[in-house]
């Protein structure tokens, strides 16, 4: 017996080490977040950026609200960007024609936007997978064709102006306004996803029939899913209209359109589907993408340099927006064939260490990755 | 008490009759077996009884109330537990959130509460997870809690599958094929649980098998179907060696075929075993078949009985355990 290792160790050994937080631990986590709370908030001290900055805030609210019926529910929607101009044209027209309070025009824009997006849900109870996707990219396009465009609500073709309420007039200002909202959304997305919301969804999306039978009405999840993510939308949108203080409908129309749509899809991926953190990240990049590269060729050692090289200079010169595509294509490409789990999954050691859990590299579960979408995968 | 009344059943897919007038009836507390050789109609018929098909003519009832129309997941709320032939599971979740989706229907808030969160929505978690946990020991399978449920063996899934079952608070539980992917020996493990849950929950079930062991083993009550049809009905014993059926399985002629199965040395020994296995469970707590069965209330709320049932399983296990 005394030769043999007492069994006590070899228990210790086996049971997994309980992981406490400390009191340095809390003291570091906070500066994080403090950290974190200053660079959010240094932009709104600036005129200029925190107007790129709002645009950032108001595509990770738009990646949010694609990710839910994307990420989440399996419906691949390419036509998001209608959404987002019925909201910022609702606000638009409200506020100008009636002289209502902003919030107002925000608040009807969000609920046009879920009325709308409901009526796609319905049409997505009957189509799934490759078609459904082809409905959404016409809806996209149609709407922004016709209903954006109805010179009866627009009133001119120059589009319609509207004015910030007078404590929220400058730039710096809206983006807070921005970011508060998406502080909420966030928290709203994080309800989503610890709910029964999230679980009824997660189901949906791999198997309707075992949701089904877990007591899942798919129907009435399915339209939740087009509700909200339709309601982020809109409200994206309202934020987007009192942003540049005009709506015009050509943001939303082809070929903007389009490339808005498929640019709020490659954030999601690139972000990592289903992941929010991930998919606000990748937001805020793609907003903020154009207007960094801008500064980085204005800057003038790169600018000297980039002068003298014929190719950057003509092709960034009079495709400006070329640069930003090419990165997008570039980071998807990675995403789906190294990095399945996306921005998201490659922050998860951070953002778990943020929310009170230890820093580990591994957290031995797998991300499930971009095959999350009904009928497609990658395989590197 | 008939919980289960299926008069008349059938469904045809195009130029497929998969279903001809099937009837069949589920007592309280009773284990049924549906079995026929492949292609038969029996996941069909499970397909049309839980609502996932809508069938051509015929009705569905539930402890008397017509429910031929009711759409799946309703059904889930008004007890009946399902299970897949191949495993009915979220893959890319892990156990215990696949064991708290299953509860989904007896979730005590609605989607506005848990969009704001609040107290009441932590301890309804809480309470989920809980009873994530119980079904987990009852079977077993504890150490598997935080994995995903796409890594996991096969003989894993079945059980785990029937554990979501479980935590969906079934009255009657319908099973396709739970012994599939396991060894003999498994299955005859699976038997033993399959009664221990009857007694622990009160449950009643219907069960698409092809393990014959495992039929009868612990089914009251066999039904066998051939081409969509009824083929027999009785007790096991008696269906065992009906002519038709061992024809409709084997081919040839009966008697025959029914000699050789009886020759088969293995099979003898499984039988020993299970009949020893019988004998010291209690193989029916029934009385026979068409006697009057305890009275069930009419029309009682599956969900709200369920938490007593299950307060009684959590006893029982302890006992055992």
């Amino acid at each position: 017996m005394t030769t043999h290792a007492p069994p006590a160790k070899l228990q210790t050994e086996q049971a997994a080490p309980v992981w406490r937080l400390t009191g340095r631990g809390v003291v570091a986590r906070a500066a994080a977040f403090a950290v974190l709370g200053v660079l959010l908030y240094l932009p709104s001290g600036t005129a200029d950026f925190s107007r790129f900055c709002s645009l950032a805030v108001i595509y990770a609210i738009m990646g949010l609200s694609l990710n839910i019926v994307v990420g989440y529910t399996g419906q691949l929607s390419l036509g998001h960007q209608g959404f987002l101009g019925l909201g910022a044209m609702v606000t638009a027209n409200v506020v100008a024609q009636n002289d209502l309070p902003s919030y107002v025009g925000i608040g009807l824009g969000v609920v046009a936007a879920t009325a709308v997006a409901v009526l796609l849900g319905l049409v997505a109870l009957r189509i799934t997978g490759l078609y459904l996707s082809l409905i959404t990219l016409v809806f996209g396009s149609a709407i922004s064709a016709s209903l954006l465009s109805l010179s009866s609500l627009t009133g001119n073709n120059s589009g319609v102006q509207l004015k910030r309420p007078s404590y929220l007039a400058s730039n710096g200002d809206w983006y807070l306004v921005c970011l508060g909202v998406l502080l909420v959304v966030y928290y709203f997305d994080w309800r989503l996803t610890i709910s029964k919301v999230g679980r009824a969804l997660l189901a949906i999306k791999e198997n309707e029939r075992v949701a089904e039978a877990f007591g899942i009405g798919v129907t009435s999840y399915k339209l939740l899913a087009f509700a909200l993510s339709g309601a982020l939308a809109g409200l994206a949108g309202g934020l987007y209209a009192y942003r540049g203080e005009l709506y015009s409908e050509k943001d939303f129309q082809d070929p903007q359109g389009f490339s808005l749509a498929l640019l709020f899809v490659v954030m999601c991926v690139v972000g990592g589907l289903g992941n929010r953190l991930g998919v606000v990240v990748a937001g805020a990049f793609f907003g903020l993408i154009n207007t960094l590269l801008d500064k980085f060729f204005l800057w003038k050692p790169v600018k000297s340099v980039a002068e003298h090289i014929p190719v950057i200079n003509g092709y960034y010169g009079q495709h400006p927006a070329a640069l930003a595509s090419l990165i997008g294509a570039a980071l998807l490409l990675q995403t789906l064939i190294f990095n399945p789990a996306g921005i998201g999954g490659q922050l998860r050691p951070l953002s778990r260490w943020m929310t009170g859990k230890k820093f580990e590299l591994h957290d031995g579960n797998v991300e499930s990755g971009p095959a999350a979408v009904e009928g497609s995968s990658v395989r590197a | 008490m008939s919980v289960l009344e299926v008069r008349d059943l059938s469904i045809r897919f195009g130029g497929l009759q998969a279903l001809q007038g099937l009837t069949l009836d589920v007592n309280e507390f009773e284990i049924v077996g549906l079995i026929g050789p492949n292609g038969a109609g029996k996941t069909t018929a499970f397909n049309c009884i839980t609502g996932f098909y809508a069938p051509n003519t015929g009705t569905v009832k539930y402890r008397g109330e017509d429910v031929t129309k009711t759409p799946p997941h309703k059904k889930a709320a008004m007890g009946f537990g399902r299970t897949f032939q191949n495993v009915g599971m979220v893959k890319s979740a892990t156990v215990l959130d696949n064991l708290k989706t299953a509860q989904h229907a007896r979730v005590g808030y609605d989607v506005a509460q848990g969009l704001f969160g609040g107290a009441r929505v932590s301890s309804e978690e809480r309470a989920l997870e809980a009873k994530a946990d119980a079904i987990l020991e009852l079977l077993g399978l504890t150490e598997v809690r935080g994995k995903r449920v796409g890594g996991l063996p096969y003989g894993t899934l079945k059980l785990l599958e029937l554990g979501c079952a479980l935590a969906t608070e079934p009255d009657i539980l319908l099973l396709d094929e739970p012994s599939s992917g396991m060894g003999p020996e498994e299955s005859h493990q699976l038997g033993d649980r399959l009664l221990a849950l009857r007694q622990a929950f009160g449950l009643t079930m219907l069960l698409i098998e092809h393990h014959v062991p495992l039929v009868l083993s612990v089914c009251d009550h066999v039904y066998v179907l051939n081409f969509g049809q009824l083929l027999a009905e009785g007790k096991p014993s008696v269906i065992q060696t009906h002519p038709e059926v061992v024809a409709a399985y084997l081919g040839g002629e009966a008697p025959e075929a029914l000699a050789q199965t009886h020759e088969s040395t293995e099979d003898e020994a499984l039988d020993a075993q299970l009949e020893q296995a019988v004998g010291t469970h209690v193989k029916s707590p029934l009385p026979p078949r068409k006697a009057p069965v305890r009275k069930a209330p009419a029309k009682k709320p599956a969900a709200k009985n369920a938490p007593a049932k299950h307060a009684a399983a959590k006893k029982k296990t302890g006992e055992e355990g």
